[in-house]
This record gives C-alpha cells, sequence and structure tokens, in this order.
C-alpha cells in the first residue's frame, strides 16, 4: 500500500509513520478519524494533499450531475405524463420505443458517437475538459464569459447524459401513469366535470410522480455509474474520473478518498429522495 | 378444497389449480401471449440475430489464422484499414480482423451476462426465500442487506476491487457483477415465497414432517423460480453494459475481445476520429444486444401484469 | 315534471368473447323531488346505466340506441363539450366511498372547491372556501376537518365527503351508486337519513343504484328492479316491495334477511345469466319457479298491472 515507486529505506520509514504495520483494524479506525479531520493523506500521483484534490474536483461533478438528473427528469416527467394519456395511439408507442433505444445505448460510445459528430465534424462544441485555457489564463475576461465558457463544455457531457437518463424517467412515469389511471379518484375527477388536462395534470401525475420519485432514487446508483464514465470521456475533471485514473495509477489514498466520497454522495442522495418523498405524500407525512 | 391438501402430495412438485404444475401452465400461457407481442417478437428477433453471431464466432479463424480476433495479424495489413473485401469491417491499428473481434464480442457478451445472471438470480433466489420463508430478524438483516448492495454504483465497487486484485480475469468480472445485482431478484423472490408460505400445502408438508429446507427445495421452489428466471433478463442486461464499461476504462481481462474491449483499442489509439467501421460496429452491438434483452423483458413484464396491456377491459 | 327520461337505453362492451349487452331496452323516468331506486344483482346493468347516464363509459362500451332526455337535450348524441357542462352542475353522482375514491394527496375541501371554482368560474377562493363550509354543516362533517387528507377520514365521514362534493354544485339530479354497501348498518342508516334528509329539503331528484333492496326501499319513492340488463319490475316502493309481482323480485325479497323473519332466507337456483348469448325469451325463465312454456321461447312484454306498477313477464 506504499508508492512503488520509493526506495526499500523509504517505504519502511514511511511504513511506520503511516502505521501501516499495525493491525488492520486499527489501521481502519486511523483512517475514519483522520477522514473527518481532513487529513486523507497525500496522492501519490499527484504530489499534492488529497484533500485539495478532492476540494476542487467536487463542485464539477455536483454541477454536471445536478444539472443531468433535473433536465432529465423534468423532461423525461413531463413527456411521460402525456404519452400515458394518449396511450396506445402511434405517437406513444413510437416515443415509447425511442426512450427505450436511448436508454439502452453505451453511454461511453455515445459520448464517442457525440463528440465525433458535434465537437470534431461540426465543431460546434469543445471536445473535452471544462473550460478553455486561454479564457481562464485572460485577466481581462469576467465571470461572466467564464461562466459561459463552462457551459459550453458542459453542454455535451450534459446532452449525453440527458439521452441516456430521460428515456428512463419517461418510462417509469409512464408506467405509473398508467397505473394511476385505473385508480377511482380518476373516475370522480372525470364525473366532476373537469377537463381532461385537468385530470391528467391535476389529479393523475402528482400521484404518478412519486413512484418516480423512490426510481430516482433506485437508479442512482446507475446514474453514478453513467456520471463516472461521462466525466473520464469528456475529461471533465470531476470526482469520477479522478477515481478512474487512481485506480489506475495504483494512488491507493486518492482511490479510497473518491469512492467514500461516493459513497456519501449516495447516502445523502437518498436521504434527499426520502425527505422529497415524504413530503409529496401526505399519507406518509401523518403517520 | 383443493387437491394438494392430501399428505401424499408432499412427495410431488405442488399442483395448486387443477393439476398442472403451476409453472408449466403460467409458461403455456405467457407463450401464447408472447409471441403476439410486437415488442417481445422484436426483440426475440434481434436475440436471435446476435445468437448466431456468437455461434459463428468461430468460424472466421478456422478459415485463415489471420482472422483471430486477438492473435491473427494480417501479415499485408498492419495498420487500421477500412472495410474490404478481405476484412469486412476492416481492420484495427494492428492489423487484426475487425468482423471476427465482432464475433467474439457476441459470444463474450452472452457469456457474460447469461453466466452472471444465472449466478445473481441463484444467489437472489436464495436470500430471497430464506428471508421470505425464515422471517424476522433474518428477514430484516437480509433485506437490509440488500438495500446497501443496491445502491452501490456496481462499476466504481469492482473498480475500486480491480485496484486491489491488480488484473481481472473475465470470471472475476462475472462473479464480482453477480455479487452485486442479486437484490433486485431477492424482492421478488422474497414476496412470492411470503404469499407462498401461508398455503395449506405447506402446512400439509410441514405437518407431515418435513424439514424446512425440504419444504423450501421441494414446495417452494419450483413455484418461485419461474418467477426469478423471468426476471434474469434485467440482470444480463446489466452485466453485459458493466462488463462492456469496465473494459471500456481499460479494466476488463486482457485475454478476451470483448465490445468494450474494441471500444477501448478505437480510443485510446486515437483513430476514433478517422475509422467509424472499427467505432460505430461495437457500440451498436452493445446497445442493440441491450435493447433486445430488454424489450424481452418488458414483453414479460406487459404479460405478467394485465393492467399493462395493451388492450383494454 | 319529467327531470330525467331514459328511453329504450341499450348498452354493449366489447369483450374477447363478443359483444356483452350490459343494458337491454331499458326505459324509465325520474321525475323532480322524487328519488328512484334501481335494484338488482351485480351484473345486472345497474351501475352501467349510471355510468350512461353520466356519460363517464369506458372506452369499450358503446351506447347502441336509446336516448337519455335531460333538459330536453339528449345526452346521448351531445357532444362532449355539452356533456362536461352538464356533468357535476346538472347531473351529480355519489359512489361508494372506497379508500381511493377521493384523491390522496389532495385536501378534501381542496376537491370540493375545484369542482366549485371550476363550474362556476366568477368564484372567489374565499367564497370557494365557505361554500364548502355550509356542505360541510349540511351532511354533518365538523368544518374544522376540511383541511385533512382522505386518509384521515373514517368511512362515514368519507362517504358524507363525497355526498357534500356531489352537492357542491347545486345539481338537479343525483345519481347515488352503492352508497352505503361498504359501511357498517348504523353508519349505513345515518346515510341514508342525511340523504333522505337532504333530498326533501333540495327536492333533488335521486336514481339510487343498490343490490340491497330493503336499502332501496327505505329511502325511494319508486323502485326499478333489474336482471339480465333488462328492467323487470317497476313500481312504487309499497307496491314492489310488499306486493311484488315479477318472480325475480319475490325470489330477490325471499332472500332477504330480516330481524323479523318468519322464514329462513332462499337463496335463487341456478347461475348468473351470460350476457354474451342471453337466452331466447325470458332470460329469468331458467331459475324462475314458473312453468315457462311461453316463456322459455317468446321475450316477455311488459304487463301493466296498474297506473305505476307494470312488469315484464309471461305469467299472471
Amino acid at each position: 500500500m506504499v508508492d512503488p515507486s520509493m526506495t526499500p529505506e523509504e517505504a519502511q520509514l514511511l511504513i511506520n509513520q503511516l502505521g501501516l504495520d499495525k493491525p488492520v483494524g486499527v489501521q481502519y479506525l486511523y483512517f475514519l478519524a483522520n477522514f473527518f479531520k481532513g487529513e486523507m493523506g497525500v496522492s501519490f500521483h499527484y504530489g499534492q494533499p488529497v484533500l485539495h484534490i478532492i476540494a476542487q474536483r467536487l463542485p464539477n461533478t455536483i454541477l454536471l450531475f445536478t444539472t443531468s438528473v433535473l433536465l432529465s427528469a423534468l423532461f423525461g416527467v413531463k413527456l411521460g405524463r402525456v404519452l400515458a394519456w394518449r396511450r396506445g395511439d402511434k405517437i406513444d408507442t413510437w416515443a415509447t420505443i425511442g426512450a427505450l433505444m436511448c436508454h439502452t445505448l453505451f453511454l461511453p460510445w455515445l459520448a464517442l458517437l457525440l463528440i465525433w459528430i458535434l465537437a470534431f465534424k461540426a465543431g460546434w462544441f469543445p471536445m473535452t475538459g471544462m473550460m478553455s485555457p486561454e479564457i481562464w489564463i485572460d485577466p481581462s475576461a469576467n465571470l461572466f464569459i467564464k461562466a459561459l465558457d463552462v457551459m459550453h463544455h458542459l453542454a455535451l457531457p450534459l446532452i449525453t447524459l440527458f439521452i441516456i437518463h430521460f428515456g428512463s424517467y419517461l418510462l417509469i412515469m409512464r408506467g405509473s401513469m398508467l397505473n394511476t389511471l385505473t385508480e377511482d379518484y380518476i373516475f370522480t375527477a372525470r364525473a366532476k366535470g373537469l377537463p381532461e388536462k385537468w385530470v391528467r395534470d391535476r389529479h393523475a401525475a402528482p400521484n404518478a410522480a412519486l413512484p418516480v420519485v423512490t426510481g430516482v432514487g433506485l437508479s442512482l446508483a446507475f446514474s453514478i455509474n453513467g456520471g463516472a464514465l461521462t466525466e473520464t470521456v469528456f475529461s471533465w475533471p470531476g470526482i469520477g474520473r479522478e477515481l478512474v485514473f487512481a485506480v489506475s495509477n495504483n494512488d491507493y489514498p486518492l482511490a479510497q478518498a473518491c469512492f467514500l466520497l461516493i459513497a456519501i454522495v449516495v447516502l445523502v442522495s437518498n436521504l434527499i429522495v426520502d425527505i422529497l418523498y415524504a413530503y409529496l405524500d401526505p399519507r406518509i407525512r401523518y403517520e | 378444497m383443493d387437491q394438494s391438501m392430501t399428505a401424499s402430495n408432499e412427495r410431488s412438485a405442488p399442483h395448486l389449480h387443477d393439476g398442472t404444475p403451476y409453472w408449466r401452465e403460467a409458461f403455456s400461457d405467457g407463450w401464447a401471449l408472447f409471441s403476439s407481442h410486437p415488442v417481445g417478437r422484436i426483440g426475440i428477433a434481434l436475440l436471435a440475430v446476435f445468437g448466431l453471431m456468437a455461434l459463428f464466432s468461430f468460424i472466421p479463424q478456422a478459415i485463415d489464422p489471420m482472422y483471430h480476433p486477438m492473435n491473427g495479424v494480417d501479415p499485408e495489413i498492419s495498420h487500421a484499414t477500412g472495410p474490404s473485401w478481405h476484412h469486412w469491417l476492416g481492420t484495427d491499428f494492428i492489423g487484426r480482423d475487425l468482423f471476427s473481434q465482432l464475433l467474439a464480442g457476441a459470444r463474450i457478451a452472452f457469456m457474460v451476462g447469461i453466466s452472471s445472471a444465472f449466478m445473481s438470480i441463484i444467489l437472489g433466489t436464495a436470500i430471497g426465500m430464506a428471508a421470505g420463508y425464515f422471517g424476522r430478524w433474518i428477514d430484516t438483516i437480509l433485506m437490509r442487506t440488500a438495500d446497501m448492495v443496491m445502491v452501490m454504483p456496481t462499476l466504481l465497487v469492482i473498480l475500486i476491487m480491480a485496484s486491489l486484485f491488480g488484473h481481472l480475469s473475465i470470471w472475476t468480472i462475472v462473479l464480482m457483477i453477480a455479487l452485486f445485482r442479486w437484490p433486485g431478484v431477492s424482492r421478488v423472490i422474497r414476496a412470492q415465497t411470503m404469499s407462498l408460505k401461508h398455503r395449506p400445502f405447506i402446512d400439509a408438508a410441514r405437518i407431515a414432517g418435513a424439514s424446512h429446507i425440504r419444504i423450501l427445495l421441494r414446495h417452494i421452489l419450483p413455484n418461485v423460480l419461474p418467477l426469478a428466471l423471468l426476471y434474469m433478463t434485467f440482470r444480463v442486461t446489466s452485466a453485459i453494459i458493466i462488463e462492456a464499461a469496465l473494459a471500456f476504462l481499460g479494466f476488463g481481462d486482457p485475454g478476451t475481445v470483448s465490445w468494450g474491449m474494441m471500444l477501448q483499442w478505437v480510443w485510446k489509439t486515437g483513430h476514433m476520429f478517422q475509422s467509424p467501421n472499427w467505432l460505430l460496429p461495437p457500440g451498436i452491438c452493445i446497445s442493440l444486444l441491450t435493447l433486445s434483452f430488454y424489450m424481452i423483458g418488458r414483453a414479460m413484464d406487459e404479460i405478467l401484469d394485465p393492467r399493462l396491456r395493451k388492450s383494454d377491459g | 315534471m319529467a327531470l330525467l327520461k331514459v328511453d329504450n337505453l341499450s348498452v354493449t362492451y366489447a369483450t374477447a368473447r363478443g359483444p356483452l349487452r350490459a343494458v337491454d331496452q331499458v326505459s324509465f323516468i325520474l321525475e323532480k323531488g322524487q328519488s328512484m331506486g334501481l335494484v338488482g344483482e351485480s351484473g345486472s346493468g345497474k351501475t352501467t346505466i349510471g355510468t350512461a347516464i353520466m356519460g363517464l363509459l369506458p372506452s369499450n362500451a358503446e351506447i347502441t340506441s336509446g336516448t337519455i332526455e335531460f333538459h330536453q337535450t339528449d345526452l346521448v348524441s351531445s357532444p362532449p363539450t355539452v356533456l362536461q357542462n352538464v356533468r357535476w352542475k346538472h347531473i351529480a353522482m355519489i359512489f361508494q366511498a372506497a379508500m381511493n375514491a377521493l384523491n390522496p394527496i389532495q385536501r378534501v375541501g381542496q376537491q370540493i372547491a375545484e369542482a366549485i371554482q371550476f363550474h362556476e368560474p366568477g368564484i372567489s377562493g374565499a367564497e370557494a372556501k365557505d361554500r364548502v363550509a355550509d356542505l360541510f354543516s349540511m351532511v354533518g362533517i365538523p368544518g374544522h376537518r376540511c383541511n385533512d387528507y382522505p386518509h384521515q377520514y373514517s368511512g362515514g365521514m368519507r362517504q358524507r365527503a363525497v355526498i357534500a362534493m356531489a352537492l357542491s354544485c347545486s345539481p338537479d339530479v343525483i345519481i347515488a351508486d352503492e352508497p352505503t354497501t361498504a359501511l357498517d348498518v348504523i353508519v349505513q342508516d345515518q346515510i341514508l337519513e342525511t340523504i333522505r334528509s337532504l333530498q326533501q329539503k333540495l327536492g333533488i331528484g335521486i336514481l339510487f343504484i343498490s343490490h340491497d333492496i330493503s336499502v332501496v326501499a327505505d329511502v325511494c319513492h319508486m323502485i326499478g328492479v333489474m336482471y339480465a340488463g333488462e328492467l323487470v319490475e317497476v313500481g312504487t316502493r309499497e307496491e314492489v316491495f310488499l306486493s311484488p309481482a315479477h318472480p325475480y323480485t319475490r325470489s330477490l325479497l325471499a332472500a332477504h334477511i330480516t330481524l323479523s323473519a318468519t322464514h329462513r332466507p332462499k337463496p335463487i337456483p341456478g347461475r348468473s345469466p351470460d350476457l354474451v348469448t342471453p337466452e331466447m325469451g325470458c332470460r329469468f325463465c331458467s331459475r324462475c319457479d314458473c312453468s315457462g312454456e311461453t316463456c322459455m321461447i317468446e321475450a316477455p312484454q311488459w304487463r301493466i298491472l296498474s297506473d305505476t306498477h307494470k312488469i315484464k313477464c309471461c305469467q299472471g
């Protein structure tokens, strides 16, 4: 567990210093204690404190992750809701098949395809990275221009994630709406003389959205995998890409910290999903 | 009262309805609906195409050793080329035939997908049955574990394991995927077990003196297995995708040619812009194979859940 | 004055086995201020009539003949926009208040206010709230409960809420479909009392659909008995309940349990009728204790017994 490029004497010194010759259990406790103190060791590869690297990468991942989830969810849910209502007609069938096909695309391949067509051939978007070095070095460029530059770079990874994920939101929402359609209160709403749009949007959709929230929580792992792959292909400087690099370079401290961070992200997201569900469903709230 | 109340039935498999074993009935019903379901038919057709690809994967190198996906090098070509008569899809960066790589990839995909799915089904069924049958604290522990495993991003966890073990062989990958994909199956099996637990024929078996293991294996398992196999399709899709992603990132088994591996080569050797003949086929294959299993799974889903069926009423 | 006139209504469902004639040539008149009960076993077509009048038949059902006349308009041939206007504002429905009959994630008061605000666009939110409060006191729900969710209500309270919702736009007709079926006897009694007093106070015409003839006899002035999609006996409450003329009505009453019963309830023999391929002649014949020579071949015609009483039978 020591940097392989060191000499045996240096390695032994480091081992003593890091307490690596102590039993595994004790090491684990040290690790946890250090983690929460903010001392996560020094990256073998970068030679910098791990904490420093993570602090730099985390916001980038959060930016990509949240925008892609929000965009896919909004779009997928809206479309799923409309499609379920038109159930059976041509548009519904084709859109459902389309969503299914989007969902089963292999993410890295889609990413490469988009880079090839939209960035390489058409030149509309930059091929990799999060920012153009010229703009960031330029002292005269203000925040707005820098933000625009980041968004320009964000576009392709965002599109990739969006294509893959909106399909699943659409399918979940559509399925959930179809279940909701058989409920009694839909009949009630129609009996009240309400127009179809009201019935769909005010009665069916809010109820149908509940399983979608749960579905989001369950597919979080899938989204995180996808995020890491996207970051790697687009060289987006985030935690996912860092994890992949760290593993390839046997950079254990960095790999551990990245993984732990991702685990925390998973836990926090699940917590948010649970809270959101409780907020939306009064039956849970008032128990 | 149904026939299965008599103790003599304890020896044979449980018959729930009019004497035909439950699963045979479900199967024949299901098949009738399945073959008339358009999505299911497309899925099976696609699957057949890939199945043929996998079967034929042994042919190219038998014709000429230069067609071997891994080691075969065309003596006249040593770089990436486009499609030609000798090489239907062209060659990769050291002159290996792309088409035979594609066929070999189909074989690997099926192997990985099906074995991994199989293993996770076995694991998930065992755990689901145990949780549903024994209940109480065993159930709680097992299901909490299932929850935790389910939310873990499988790809990243396997990545970490890869860093610990060095290079991974294809079977290690298959095993690890199975270790993380069982929770989905176990839930369904657990629910089914719980509903079966209280049926009269289980009581009859217990009164007749059957041990727990016997009851589980002889009575619950046959009724629960069709459900498990039905949900296998989704396990296959995730296994294929995870293996492809691992290979793409460079953590696959270097001795196997999978579609993900092909994509890694085209990416890492910088040919992705010049060689669409190399870039496109593997990705299309992964997506279509996944799609076909997915379609079959959805068709089965619609068959099992009458409310989702296309016919109204 | 006739409020609602149903004339020769037939409704057919498309099923896998073939067209199912759920309602076959049914005619009746609902007078203003009057309540009429439709009684029959499940599958007799009574609920279908209710949904047909509301214009809410499922997509595989079709009105194959007849008219439903309300305010000089035939609802069968009217476009959906007209139906939407009539619905709730003029013809409302009370149904079984199962757990999910009300939208579970919307407050009860809000759901009732929604109907009001849709049908009377000029009304403000505060006025709608006041109306809801009035309705609640009318049906007997404590006013402070209007901000609760449906799952917080008891079964009886939910039923009252459904009634309040039906009354919200002051309709002329209310179709009550099995409103008391899921409730225990005591609550049932209270609900029926509420319905009765509301009807007397507001003069609404009620079409009361139930499988329970005793409930119907409690509340309704007129009773119609349905079997296999056909109306087989129509009369006043006294006529039908005390001197039933049709063999089916008689069997129905004999099968009933009463506190003062002097005989054991007699079940009706035979199986429920097949509505896809109905029998030739009288549909009840195979279960009837009549001699049945004419009934088996000829479809029975209406026989008038009095001004208000008639049956569809071949026998005396």
